[in-house]
């Protein structure tokens, strides 16, 4: 059974979490990630749930633990992709996962990474490539 | 001397022969005396040759005192005996006559009056009397008193007659009672049944024929299985059975199998009908496709309506407003209750999506009451949308509302909060990485 490709993009390691992981597969994707990042020293984790329509509390509690693992090893997580399904779901359950930083899909997350930021709120510090709306940059 | 020997001889033979005949004379006297029949016999003058004991009883006189006496020197009336064709009477003297030519006359139904003037009815049968050369000598008559019999008879035939008329009375009346039954059955909306125990038809309406199909011919040979599709057997035999064992009555809704073979809904009502020691299973039963079908019209219409009009309060209620590229507003408008606040969120996310919005402006301005339960819903629709990688500000708080936040104790950390619309606008665009010039240049 296939538990989701992991693949290294610069800094970066990308896991596509398929859909319909059963639980014992969700613990074997856990490990396989832990010790990719140990293998790629990589710094963020990105975690992409499109694929992803169904959630239950494990699952909430699969991306929080990977989030503090991965912590541990010095690296960060991004989590995209969430559909609004799960999300409600996941807000339902209380899971709101305050430490992971999400974003909205898979560029963001790039953008994101490359940002370098760490801190969780979309602030930034490198300006953006084009003027919005021809309002001017200071 | 021998021939006066043979002759006292003979004299004593005769004497032992008289006696003899007169035993038997006796005898036979004895026997048509004891008869309550009349017997009687007239020479060819019409005179009485013979009476017996109840013959002359019957006319108040001896046997002795009738003979050699003619009917009107006995006292009989005259147009009794020679007969008065104004009031047909026939007489007994032409029936005499009539048997003295020979003839047989057999009257079996003859009145006549008797001695204490009473009227009987006699059968008579009146014969000639023939000597050994088949000479006619005398009218020979036999009247058998049979009035209590014709009055039995009568009695009978009367009480015969009543009980035809009661009869046809209550055949009429049966009748009557079919004609009005058949009228209120054949007038119900629905289906009529009536089967016996042993589940054949006995009783229906035109109603039930038409929806089963059913000649007159056939409906003798229906039963009640017939309408019965296969998977509702399991179901309704017990039911039937309990009713007909059980009484009482049941009402249900079940599919009956129609005369085009498809499945048709029926509300039926049965109860149990005993007559006699015959045990029937009565009922009346309504097609429900026509009730069915406006149903689920008027349920689908009120369904679209409803629809229609939740997705317009959906849309007014939780409008979603791009402002700029990356940054939406959504204004709040009215309570936010939980199946608002689910809305609210569920707009929102869809609007992040659709707008790639990476900050949200929530504009509280126009929510009247914040209390515990709305900051909670807000909190949720904040993290939702942090969890879908957009930040949100809060703007529009009134002074009174934060007012009643403080003074409820109202957990609001966490959620970033600014005065109005214009503030949050600029702290967006500043989050962003772009700033606006105060002055327009």
């Amino acid at each position: 059974m296939e538990t989701g490709t992991i693949q290294k993009l610069e800094s970066l390691l990308l896991i596509s979490v398929p859909r319909d992981l059963m639980d014992e597969e969700v613990l074997r994707l856990r490990r396989e990630v832990a010790q990719e990042v140990r293998r790629h020293r990589s710094g963020w984790v990105l975690l992409d749930f499109s694929q992803v329509d169904i959630c239950d509390s494990f699952f909430g509690r699969f991306i929080q633990s990977m989030a503090d693992m991965t912590g541990l090893m010095g690296a960060k997580v991004i989590v995209s992709g969430l559909q609004d399904a799960v999300i409600e779901t996941l807000v339902e359950l209380g899971m709101t996962l305050p430490a992971i930083q999400a974003v909205l899909d898979l560029d963001e997350a790039l953008a994101f990474s490359r940002s370098g930021q760490s801190n969780g709120h979309i602030t930034p510090t490198a300006p953006l490539e084009e003027p919005l709306f021809g309002l001017t940059e200071v | 001397m021998t021939t006066i020997n043979e002759l006292q001889k003979r004299i004593t033979e005769l004497e032992t022969e008289l006696t003899e005949v007169r035993l038997n004379a006796q005898i036979l006297r004895s026997v048509i005396d004891a008869t309550p029949d009349w017997i009687l016999a007239k020479d060819q003058n019409f005179r009485y040759l013979l009476a017996n004991q109840g013959y002359a009883e019957a006319i108040g006189r001896q046997p002795s005192e009738l003979l050699g006496k003619d009917d009107l020197e006995l006292g009989f009336p005259e147009e009794l005996v020679l007969g008065n064709p104004d009031k047909k009477i026939v007489g007994f003297r032409t029936d005499d006559r009539k048997v003295l030519a020979g003839e047989t006359i057999h009257n079996p139904y003859d009145p006549a009056t008797v001695a204490d003037g009473s009227l009987r009815v006699f059968d008579t049968l009146k014969m000639p009397l023939r000597d050994e050369a088949g000479q006619v000598l005398a009218v020979l008559g036999f009247c058998r008193d049979i009035t209590e019999r014709e009055q039995a008879r009568k009695a009978l035939n009367q009480a015969y007659t009543e009980i035809e008329q009661q009869v046809q009375q209550r055949t009429a009346e049966l009748q009557r009672e079919k004609n009005i039954s058949d009228a209120i059955i054949n007038s119900l909306p629905g289906i009529f049944f009536m089967y016996n125990a042993q589940g054949n038809l006995v009783r229906c309406n035109k109603v039930y024929q038409e929806t089963f199909g059913h000649t007159d011919e056939n409906l003798p040979n229906v039963h009640v299985l017939n309408s019965i599709p296969e998977d509702q057997r399991n179901l309704l035999i017990p039911k039937m059975q309990r009713i007909l064992t059980e009484g009482g009555q049941a009402t249900l809704e079940i599919q009956l199998k129609t005369r085009t073979g498809e499945h048709t809904p029926f509300y039926v009502m049965g109860q149990r009908l005993v007559v006699g020691e015959e045990l029937y299973l009565v009922g009346t039963g309504i097609d429900l496709t026509q009730q069915k079908r406006i149903e689920a019209e008027r349920e689908h219409l009120q369904q679209e309506v409803i629809d229609a009009q939740q997705r317009a309060i959906a849309e007014l209620s939780t409008p979603v407003i791009p402002i700029m590229d990356k940054i939406i507003v959504m204004p709040l408008v009215g309570s936010v209750d939980t199946m608002r606040a689910r809305d609210i969120t569920r707009s929102l996310l869809a609007g992040i999506s659709a707008h790639r919005a990476k900050v949200v402006i929530l504009d509280v301005t126009g929510v009247a009451i914040m209390d515990t339960g709305v900051v909670n819903h807000l909190n949720k629709t904040i993290q939702a949308a942090r969890l879908k990688g957009a930040r949100t500000i809060v703007t529009g708080l009134s002074d009174s509302v934060a007012e009643a936040i403080v003074d409820l104790g109202i957990d609001w950390s966490g959620i970033e909060t600014l005065s109005d619309l214009r503030t949050g606008l600029v702290t967006a665009l500043d989050s962003l990485g772009v700033k606006l010039s105060q002055n327009g240049s």
